[in-house]
């Protein structure tokens, strides 16, 4: 182990600065009885005097730091304990009493140098890992109101891409190393506590990993690459999430409290016409619409969202090997009646038995969540008259101005949407496991695990529109929807360490698994009802009710294993393997084998490189490649089945009305996704240990590519069948940094960063011979099935297809006057058409560079940390402007409001394929800043105090509310918001 | 510790290899669902429900086709009315969906959506009877333990299937062309057909199953009969200049007869023929019935009633409806071929013309260009249909009006049959139209170019003006209405343009296809 120190001489005028800053601090804090003691901080290995170590009178924040030699010298009251403390090395304590000279020697922290990772059925080294794994403790999660476990992370890896859905609660799409595939999922896999679960969502929830208490997690840790992931096998292609929970440690029974409120604004400034300026429009220019003014005016914007507030209470206690936690959560949003309400109970139990041969770990996971689900009615704000009030007492709308007749088409008022509809959902989800981790007695290093673990959710929604309300008018309707998902996984896995000769370790882990899935569901859907009464109570109050139900089980079963091996801690090896079994598949494709190999090489420690030793005191270059699949798709896909259609689609024969069978279009050959990754990485850490980091280079080769590909016409028993057709490539680069910048007594400073860069591209898409097959994508709001986005070979995905706008004076030229299209845009095959043919491959919605930085500094006894994310190169496609934003659109089943980029761009008719509208949505966000204080005047409780602030300032060029859209296209997005927080952390 | 290593082994043996043939408990496999003449009853309904509705949930939702993400363009009636309708005179839409103005002015591109979704859905017919005729073979039956006592009714499944693929054949070879003829399901990518072949094998397979049809007006209601197939074949034939260089004409006029004596009788208000309760009309021989309650989508008939209402005078109430989708207009030129457009005189003159405009300055404004509410959801006596979104008006394939004006127009190119007929059939029609006899024209006027524009009149928003067109040879290069080739006055286009392009898609995913001439 390369012994670590800071060397003054290297610190030069600024360290010296601080020393006598810390000096002046001392002086600050003399007192009558108080006496002088001196001594030297030696390093306990080879006896040399630490320069730059902290030494505090324990309880304040009065110290100083050693000189050059390790020498200090500190003034202290009579019953002072002195903390001697040094980066790296382990933290002493020593009571002054009568001594006035005090010498220590601190030993190096092997712990905290050895850092313990979770890999995937084990645990290992950092300095050991060959793999690319980033783990997050929970010191450096993200802080406020958050919900979603993934939240915590945003902005903290390099290549794990995390944008929030925005509605609260809501999932956030999780992307590790860009994205893998386009039809199956492409969220990574989770694994809490060791047990893999399914994250697929059901009616009534919002995100599955909401049965999370966020307060619970101990660390994330993420497993970027195959090498690391492989043990994961068919699973583990888009990467890995491992959430691991907190377990009582220490011995001394632990209490705490977690406690805050919030409030939330709508924050933007919405492209519409006010109620005066509408008027006006509509008077000089669309005369015909003139009765429809009215004298209100209504911002309709305000009206549908609202002030939301929040606030959690989370309670835990730790005593011998016993946690438990209960979390209360209520969150409003800021579209009207949105609301999330949890309750969560957690218990992890560990103990040890027979002498610690038997070790037993039971954790238990339950979180009920209510989900009141406000519709969000923004988009309709956008269009909806703005001089025509809210409401009208003699509406039979329920109170509500329409401004139309039942039938006739155009905008509700959105108002009346959301407050008579109402939507609820409720779920209830529990992660249980039980594991026996057995040390063979009479073998040492052999140990066997055994766990069987189960994972349920029930949920319900039910939907309700009562018989006033303006588009049921007369019907109503309401929906029921039932769901139960279970799964149980069985695992047994053998793991033997050994070390051979005093240079040579080996760890052997290997194991079994099967995990079987059932899902069933049913659902009612009455579109007529008698009554309102009984909300959605009551569903035999329905004249006609249509009902589905659905069930499927899945069976996998699997087989894996680890080999890690190292010399000399210098040469490192670690294969990964496993077989995977699915009855998702056919039986010739039914079993597939994912290996991995990795190597590392501690180069640092080869006398050749003694160059390396000035600078780094650690240096690791690895290299890695696997195999990984991806199998996230629904069951019996290579069966044909035929299914009955609804009674409302049958057909006539005579005076019979036949409900209609229909088969399944399927592949009876389909397989698995195939991932394959080769990464090339360096561990660094530059000398004093106070920086370091990691740099990666990676190639991701996806193929067999699941995709619902369109068929020769007439093959098959429908246009689309899901087959394996496509490849697609991602390479990139990682590099993360972190630095302690101060580490004083009173003022502590640690950064961390990261940057990466991902590169996507299709290179494979159909069966056929034609190279230049595109897939449509990415649907746009403005008119029925139209796309923006092609996934076309040679392009990345989300790549936009559209017409390139001809400009005069910096403006796109409208189609005004005697302009035709061909005035307007470019005849890219010059045939004297504007048509498809002409759309062209421009820019894409991926993001050229991505950053997080995230600031954590203490002075004294407060805190202040924020992160900051930015993401440079990623277009938006703006469909609110697009769809909104053009004169005519006043008049479709008008009068509607316009978003006013029609006043800049003098658009009649609706350019939706204009490449206009496709904007570089590069940003910077302030996520959140936390201030906190702690009070320490009382000895055996801890209380923070803190406040946060998230969603605090976006830099960006893009026009429409928020840069940051999943997929790039930019239509209704739910309303962004900042919301400030207040909370109170007590610790007994 | 021997106890020990006895509490590892019982957690070991839950462990044991797990089964993955996981039998599904939802839906059907075919062995086990085609065990009598019910479910394939209900398999035939799916066939013949594919050209009116869009999928396995009314009126959205399970849409049996996915390449465009709107359901209710993928209706094929819907799709193959705005074929056939809006690139020609009588006909134009307003909306702005991509691609759909390039429908009106004859600029469609091989990428149109509304071109795509049409050959796709022609294609899942043919699929889903290739799929009929395999589960349905002596062999599937006997294994599946089909009664024997059901195979006769089976059998008459079988030829209706054939009639509809024929059909769906026929539609490909006038829209199309050059497709691949496919009658069984497999993974091979299929070989191009030319026109020759694609005639040939509907001739062939309309003979060999017309002893097998039901006779004129004895199937059940909905399901098609000889009639069916001799209307089709006379369709087939009179076109077979244009699609294989052939004259046929004789073999119209024989089919013309045989179904004008199976008893069909001219209905007697021509608005009755496009009504709510159109079904008990006695002209039409093949029709797609609709049902507001039991039968919806949003294609055929529910867009022909709804898409023609529009503007702030018209109101939907007026024919049965809860509101307009204002899309469907008509162009001066066909408004010319009346003397009198109020309809007072011919009654075939049907327009909406308060608000709107004769002259289409914009497509996409709703009031330029007269509005055609013919289909309508109002019964014979001006009753609601069941459903105010949904309509009941049956969608009319084939009717004996236009087997009268083929007799006529099969005698004029010469297949013989007798001119005092044709021209009593022309004028039956006449009468009918002007209430008496004081429409009707002399042998003189039964000129094929009066045939041309009293097809028009009488079949308008048929679903046969282009192919009446490009018939007579005015589709393309002669023959000019407004915004004919994207300008307002119209101008001529290519020949081309006779045929559709075969979509991109198609041929991205068959590289045994090529593309039409000149796309």
């Amino acid at each position: 182990m390369k012994k670590i120190y800071w060397e003054l001489k290297n610190l030069g005028a600024k360290g010296k600065c601080f020393l006598f800053i810390g000096l002046l601090l001392l002086g600050e804090s003399l007192s009558a009885q108080s006496k002088v003691v001196t001594g030297q901080v030696k390093d306990a290995d080879d006896g040399a005097g630490i320069p730059g170590a902290n030494i505090l009178i324990k309880g304040t924040s009065t110290g100083t730091t050693s000189d050059v030699d390790g020498n200090y010298r500190l003034e202290v009251p009579e019953e002072a304990v002195l903390v001697f403390s040094f980066i790296g090395y382990k933290t002493l304590e020593e009571t002054v009493g009568n001594r006035s000279v005090i010498n220590v020697d601190i030993s190096l922290d092997i712990e905290e140098l050895q850092e313990v990772i979770v890999v995937g059925y084990g645990a290992q080294q950092k300095k050991d890992v060959t793999g690319v794994v980033a783990k997050v403790d929970k010191e450096n999660f993200n802080q406020g109101a958050i919900t979603s476990p993934t939240e915590l992370l945003a902005g903290k890896v390099a290549g794990v891409s995390i944008t929030n859905s925005g509605g609260i609660g809501g999932s956030p799409q999780v992307r590790i190393r860009g994205t893998s595939s386009i039809n199956a999922s492409s969220d990574p896999l989770y694994v809490i506590d060791g047990v893999i679960i399914d994250n697929g969502g059901t009616a009534g929830q919002r995100n599955p990993l909401n049965f999370i208490n966020t307060e619970d997690i101990e660390s994330i840790t993420v497993l970027k690459d195959a090498s690391a992931a492989a043990i994961y096998g068919s699973r583990g292609a888009k990467g890995v999430i491992i959430i691991n929970t907190k377990n009582a440690t220490g011995d001394k029974p632990q209490i705490s409290y977690d406690g805050y409120y919030s409030v939330s604004n709508f924050i933007g400034e919405p492209q519409i016409m006010k109620a005066n300026q509408f008027k006006s429009l509509i008077d000089s220019k669309y005369p015909q619409f003139s009765e429809d003014l009215g004298a209100a005016n209504t911002n309709w914007i305000d009206e549908v969202t609202q002030t939301a507030t929040g606030m959690k209470h989370a309670v835990s206690i730790a005593n011998k090997g016993l946690y438990l936690s209960l979390m209360h959560h209520t969150l409003d949003g800021v579209v009207r009646h949105d609301r999330i309400e949890r309750n969560i109970f957690n218990l992890n139990y560990n103990n040890k038995f027979f002498s610690d041969i038997v070790k037993l770990n039971v954790s238990l996971k339950n979180g009920f969540t209510k989900n009141q689900f406000g519709s969000n009615q923004v988009g309709a704000a956008y269009d909806f008259n703005p001089t025509v009030p809210v409401r009208n007492d003699s509406s039979a709308f329920g109170g509500y101005y329409e401004p139309r007749a039942v039938g006739e088409l155009g905008v509700q008022n959105p108002v009346a949407q959301q407050d008579l509809s109402t939507n609820i959902g409720r779920s209830f989800r529990s992660l249980g496991k039980v594991e026996v981790v057995v040390d063979v007695p009479g073998v040492k290093g052999l140990s066997i695990t055994n766990n069987v673990s189960y994972d349920v959710t029930t949920s319900k929604n039910r939907f309700f529109q009562p018989l006033n309300l303006f588009g049921v008018y007369g019907k109503g309707s309401l929906t029921y929807d039932e769901a139960l998902k279970t799964s149980v996984l069985l695992e047994s896995f053998a793991n033997y360490k050994k070390q051979i000769g005093t240079n040579n370790n080996l760890e052997v882990t290997a194991g079994y698994s099967t995990q079987t899935f059932n899902f069933e569901s049913t659902a009612f859907f009455a579109d007529s009802l008698k009554s309102d009464l009984y909300e959605y109570y009551d569903i035999s109050q329905a004249k006609e009710i249509k009902s589905s139900q659905g069930y499927s089980e899945t069976k996998q079963e699997s087989v894996f294993g680890r080999i890690n091996y190292s010399f000399k801690d210098k040469y490192l090896a670690t294969a990964n393997f496993r077989v995977d079994g699915s009855s998702q598949f056919g039986k010739d494709n039914r079993y597939a084998f994912f290996p991995s190999l990795a190597l590392g090489w501690r180069l640092i420690d080869e006398s050749f490189a003694y160059f390396l030793n000035g600078p780094f005191d650690d240096f690791k270059l690895r290299a890695g490649y696997g195999k990984l699949g991806n199998q996230e798709f629904g069951a019996y896909l290579y069966e044909t089945f035929y299914f009955s259609g609804t009674n409302d689609a049958r057909y006539q024969f005579g005076n019979e009305y036949v409900t209609t069978l229909r088969p399944t279009a399927v592949d009876p050959g389909i397989k698995w996704e195939l991932t394959e990754t080769l990464n090339i990485g360096l561990d660094y850490t530059l000398t004093g240990g106070r920086v370091y980091g990691s740099l990666e280079v990676y190639q991701r080769n996806t193929d067999d590519l699941l995709f619902r590909t369109v068929i020769p016409a007439g093959i098959n028993v429908g246009d689309r069948v899901l087959t394996n057709v496509g490849s697609m490539v991602n390479k990139g680069i990682e590099l993360e940094l972190s630095a302690v910048a101060i580490d004083k007594p009173n003022f502590k400073w640690n950064v961390s960063f990261n940057a990466s860069h991902n590169q996507n591209e299709v290179t494979k898409i159909t069966g056929g011979s034609d190279q230049s097959g595109f897939i449509q994508d990415g649907g746009i709001s403005g008119d029925v099935g139209q796309t923006i986005q092609i996934i076309a070979v040679g392009q990345p995905l989300k790549t936009f297809h559209v017409l390139e706008h001809k400009y005069a004076n910096g403006k796109p030229i409208p189609d005004q006057g005697l302009n035709t299209k061909r005035d307007m845009y470019v005849d890219q095959n010059d045939d004297g058409i504007i048509n498809e043919n002409d759309l062209v491959p421009y820019k894409n919605a991926n993001p050229d560079l991505e950053f997080g930085f995230t600031s954590n500094a203490s002075l004294g006894d407060f805190n202040l940390s924020f992160t900051l994310r930015s993401k440079v190169g990623n277009y938006v496609y703006n469909n609110v402007a697009s769809s909104k934003g053009y004169f005519n659109r006043i008049k479709e089943f008008g009068p509607n409001n316009i978003h006013t980029s029609a006043f800049e761009t003098q658009f009649q008719n609706k350019q939706l394929q204009s490449d206009y509208y496709v904007e570089d949505a590069s940003f910077v966000k302030l996520d959140n800043i936390t201030l906190s204080y702690t009070i320490k005047s009382v000895d055996f409780v801890k209380v923070r105090l803190y406040g946060t602030a998230q969603n605090v300032m976006t830099l960006t060029k893009y026009s429409g509310l928020d840069p940051e859209v999943a997929g790039g296209v930019d239509n209704g997005l739910y309303p962004r918001s900042l919301n400030l927080i207040g909370g109170l952390n007590i610790t007994f | 510790m021997k106890k020990l290593i006895l509490l590892i082994i019982p957690v070991l043996l839950t462990l044991s290899c797990a089964d993955l043939d996981v039998a599904p408990k939802t839906g059907t496999t075919a062995n086990n669902i085609f065990i009598d003449a019910q479910a394939y009853r209900q398999y035939l309904a799916k066939i013949y429900g594919s050209l009116s509705l869009t999928g396995q949930d009314g009126p959205a939702g399970q849409g049996d086709l996915t390449i465009i993400n709107d359901e209710g363009f993928t209706s094929y009636i819907r799709a193959y009315w705005k074929a056939q309708e809006l690139p020609t005179d009588e006909a134009v839409i307003t909306w702005n969906d991509a691609g759909i103005q390039d429908l009106n002015t004859q600029t469609w591109s091989s990428d149109n959506q509304f071109v795509r979704v049409l050959y796709y859905r022609i294609f899942y017919l043919v699929s889903l009877t290739n799929d009929f005729m395999r589960q349905s073979t002596e062999e599937t039956m006997d294994a599946n333990g089909v009664p024997l006592e059901d195979r006769d009714e089976i059998g008459h499944y079988r030829a209706e299937a054939r009639f509809l693929r024929a059909l769906a054949y026929w539609h490909a070879l006038d829209l199309f062309r050059n497709v691949p003829l496919i009658t069984t399901i497999s993974g091979e990518f299929p070989k191009q057909s030319n026109a020759t072949q694609l005639f040939d094998f509907i001739q062939s397979e309309l003979n060999d199953i017309e002893p097998l049809m039901a006779d004129p007006r004895t199937n059940e209601y909905g399901r098609a009969d000889r009639a069916a197939l001799w209307a089709l074949r006379a369709k087939l034939n009179l076109n077979a200049q244009v699609y294989i260089g052939e004259d046929h004409f004789s073999e119209v006029i024989t089919d013309c007869n045989n179904i004008i004596a199976s008893g069909y009788n001219i209905e007697p208000a021509y608005k009755d023929l496009f009504n709510a309760d159109n079904h008990n009309s006695g002209e039409l021989i093949f029709t797609l019935p609709a049902d507001g309650v039991n039968s919806q989508s949003w294609g055929t008939t529910t867009f022909l009633v709804h898409a023609a209402v529009g503007g702030e005078l018209m109101a939907p109430a007026d024919y049965g409806i809860d509101g307009g989708w204002e899309g469907l207009r008509t162009t001066s030129v066909f408004v010319s071929k009346f003397s009198d457009i109020s309809g007072d005189t011919d009654s075939r003159a049907n327009f909406y013309s308060d608000g709107q405009t004769l002259q289409i300055e914009d497509l996409q404004t709703f009031s330029n260009g007269y509005a055609v509410p013919k289909f309508t959801n109002l019964t014979a006596n001006g009753s609601v249909g069941s459903n105010t979104t949904h309509v009941d008006t049956d969608y009319p394939m084939f009717r004996l009006g236009d087997i009268y004006l083929m007799y006529a127009e099969a005698h004029l190119r010469g297949g013989g049959g007798d001119a005092s007929t044709a021209l009593n059939y022309v004028n039956a029609l006449r009468t009918r139209a002007y209430g008496d006899a004081s429409g009707n024209i002399t042998s003189s006027a039964l000129t094929l170019d009066f045939i041309l524009d009293e097809r028009s009149r009488e079949l308008h928003w048929e679903a046969t003006r282009r192919v009446d067109l490009i018939r007579f040879g005015r589709f393309t290069e002669s023959g000019v209405w407004p915004w004919k080739g994207g300008e307002m006055s119209g101008v001529v286009t290519e020949s081309y343009l006779n045929i559709f392009p075969i979509p991109a898609f198609e041929l991205n995913a068959n590289p045994n296809m090529k593309q039409n001439p000149e796309y």
